[in-house]
């Protein structure tokens, strides 16, 4: 697969609360140009919420997906540490891993700014 | 999530960037209902909590059970992140409790982050800047 030129690069994943993943997204796009990401829903659960009898409530979360290029990576997370203020209590997780090969993606040229 | 070794990154517009370093993610794909036993096992073994999400599985269903209904296809995924020094301990845990040995009922896989961010409580700070300081003083 080497021949085929694919460098590696890095995933970001960010969880957050509900309803701060479009917003966030749209941020990236605008000032970081990123296109390669997704977000889709789920449910969190922690020590803090939990009752005597086990699990207590799950809170709605929204998980960014984010695949970036190594030398973006870092100015990457930290803008979305920053803008989601991911260092304050209750708003979410941030984590990003190495990709072993990554797929470029481009947008069309002239595509409709949806 | 006290223990893992934390870095200060830097300052972005005059905010301080603290990151974990030394962690890792722990990815469990359970048939539908079954999460609340991955997470509840998990957090029974240390770590601090649990983000599930619906997906579909799909693969060698078909060939088990009567004519495929047997093996759930409806998933549930969950994502935990825990210190490397905790993953086998929560690795081992979930595997036993959520018997992923028996066939069909699952997968469980860990990677290496690079590192994460989340809230970390002010004494927890307060805590990794004493022993910063107390560290440089010793090294002169």
């Amino acid at each position: 697969m080497a021949d085929a030129g694919f460098s590696g690069g890095m995933l970001i994943t960010c969880i957050l609360p509900k309803g701060s993943a479009i917003p966030l997204m749209k941020k990236l796009r605008e000032e970081k140009g990123l296109t390669a990401m997704s977000f889709h829903h789920a449910r969190g659960a922690g020590r803090s919420g939990r009752s005597r009898h086990g699990l207590g409530h799950y809170v709605e979360n929204h998980v960014i997906t984010i695949a970036v290029d190594e030398e973006q990576a870092e100015d990457v997370f930290n803008f979305i540490y920053v803008t989601a203020n991911i260092g304050d209590d209750h708003n979410g997780l941030l984590m990003m891993e190495k990709l072993h090969m990554l797929s470029p993606f481009t947008l069309p040229e002239g595509h409709l700014d949806e | 999530m006290a223990d893992e070794k934390m870095q200060k990154e830097g300052m972005m517009e005059e905010k301080e960037i603290f990151v974990l370093t030394d962690v890792s993610l722990i990815t469990c794909i359970v048939q539908r209902g079954l999460a609340d036993i991955v997470v509840n096992a998990a957090t029974d073994a240390g770590a601090q909590g649990g983000t599930v999400y619906f997906a579909r599985g799909y693969g060698i269903r078909e060939r088990l059970g009567t004519l495929g209904v047997a093996i759930e296809a409806e998933k549930e995924v969950i994502m935990i992140v825990v210190s490397d020094e905790q993953a086998d301990r929560v690795f081992e845990r979930i595997y036993t409790t959520a018997r992923l040995s028996t066939p069909g009922m699952g997968i469980m896989f860990v990677s290496r982050l690079e590192k994460a961010a989340t809230y970390i409580p002010p004494e927890v700070i307060a805590n990794m800047r004493r022993n910063r300081r107390k560290a440089l003083g010793e090294n002169g």
